[in-house]
């Protein structure tokens, strides 16, 4: 009995509890320094090729190319260059018309689809120019060679007017 | 037993009664003051420590943007890294945030490609710029940059664009 009853005496509560305070502090501050320093803006590059090289005429060597001549009224032409014989018949000529749309911008739907079609019938194509005008604005030139891009043209260059 | 009887005939206080480290006497008063859960407290602050971590990235942050200033936006975006900034803004051409004429891009290019190379030794190609301009602005404008990095040298070009969807 009188063992029973210094047991009783001695129990201790067995719950540990942990000072949540520090770790809470910890966690305002993270978040504050987090929120401060965040970028909302995720910024990228559309990575191109200077179309002026310093290579002669005779060391580059011919591999097919297109070019994308945009015009002012927002229409595009599409030019190919070094293609097989065979294929610029297939296609109808060397050169291809895309109509801007009634609002005089280009018509970037059916501009893929074009590039899409020639790549189609020249897997290899993977050179791609864009030729703009002055009066293009910088976002029609951008948007023009991401659409050529995700039309699998890999190698893009941008001529100087 | 042990308590005397001074003790239990003693008056009551009010204000040891009332107190919260150890009150005495009186009739047990129900606490109004709920206890605060901490747990969903720390859940959620842990789960924003963990969206803003996975968020965090060290790219753009070298590259200073005014309010009016619109990039054009597109979807196949890649990393952009730190390279020479030329920037075309209000009509005014600015290499590194020097304000340059548009004579004045060669040379300044060239001078500023040697800086870079002892400024960033880390950096792979030497060769590539950034340039970065309103969205409305004409091609034109930018026509003389892309002659002026053609002349120094410069076969790579980074349009700074923003990554849409």
């Amino acid at each position: 009995m009188a063992g029973a009853s210094v047991g009783k005496k001695n129990k201790k509560s067995l719950d540990f509890e942990l000072n949540l305070i520090p770790f809470i502090d910890l966690l305002s501050t993270c978040i504050c320094f987090l929120l401060l320093t965040a970028v909302w803006i995720q910024i990228g590059s559309l990575n191109v090729k200077q179309a002026v090289g310093g290579q002669s005429a005779a060391e580059t060597k011919k591999v097919p190319a297109l070019w994308a001549q945009m015009e002012k009224n927002g229409s595009v032409v599409l030019k190919l260059h070094d293609f097989p014989g065979a294929i610029s018949r297939q296609i109808g000529g060397n050169q291809i018309v895309i109509p801007g749309t009634t609002e005089g911008k280009i018509n970037f739907e059916e501009l893929e689809v074009k590039v899409t079609a020639i790549r189609d019938l020249l897997p290899e194509l993977s050179t791609g120019l864009v030729m703009p005008k002055p009066e293009n604005d910088y976002e029609s030139v951008i948007l023009l060679m991401e659409r050529m891009k995700k039309a699998g043209l890999a190698s893009l260059g941008v001529s100087p007017i | 037993m042990s308590q005397s009887i001074l003790e239990q005939t003693s008056l009551r206080s009010p204000i040891q009664e009332s107190s919260s480290i150890k009150p005495k006497g009186g009739r047990k008063v129900a606490d109004m003051v709920p206890p605060l859960m901490l747990t969903p407290l720390i859940d959620a602050f842990s789960l924003l420590v963990i969206y803003l971590l996975l968020s965090y990235t060290s790219s753009g942050e070298f590259m200073m943007m005014s309010k009016d200033m619109q990039l054009p936006v597109i979807g196949l975006a890649e990393h952009l890294e730190r390279q020479i900034i030329i920037k075309f803004e209000s009509g005014v051409y600015y290499v590194e945030d020097q304000q340059v004429t548009k004579d004045e891009l060669f040379p300044t290019l060239l001078k500023m490609r040697e800086d870079f190379r002892e400024k960033y030794p880390e950096i792979e190609s030497y060769n590539q710029v950034i340039i970065q301009a309103d969205k409305k602005e004409k091609f034109l404008d930018l026509n003389y940059i892309i002659h002026a990095t053609a002349q120094a040298g410069f076969e790579e070009i980074k349009f700074a664009v923003i990554r849409g969807s």
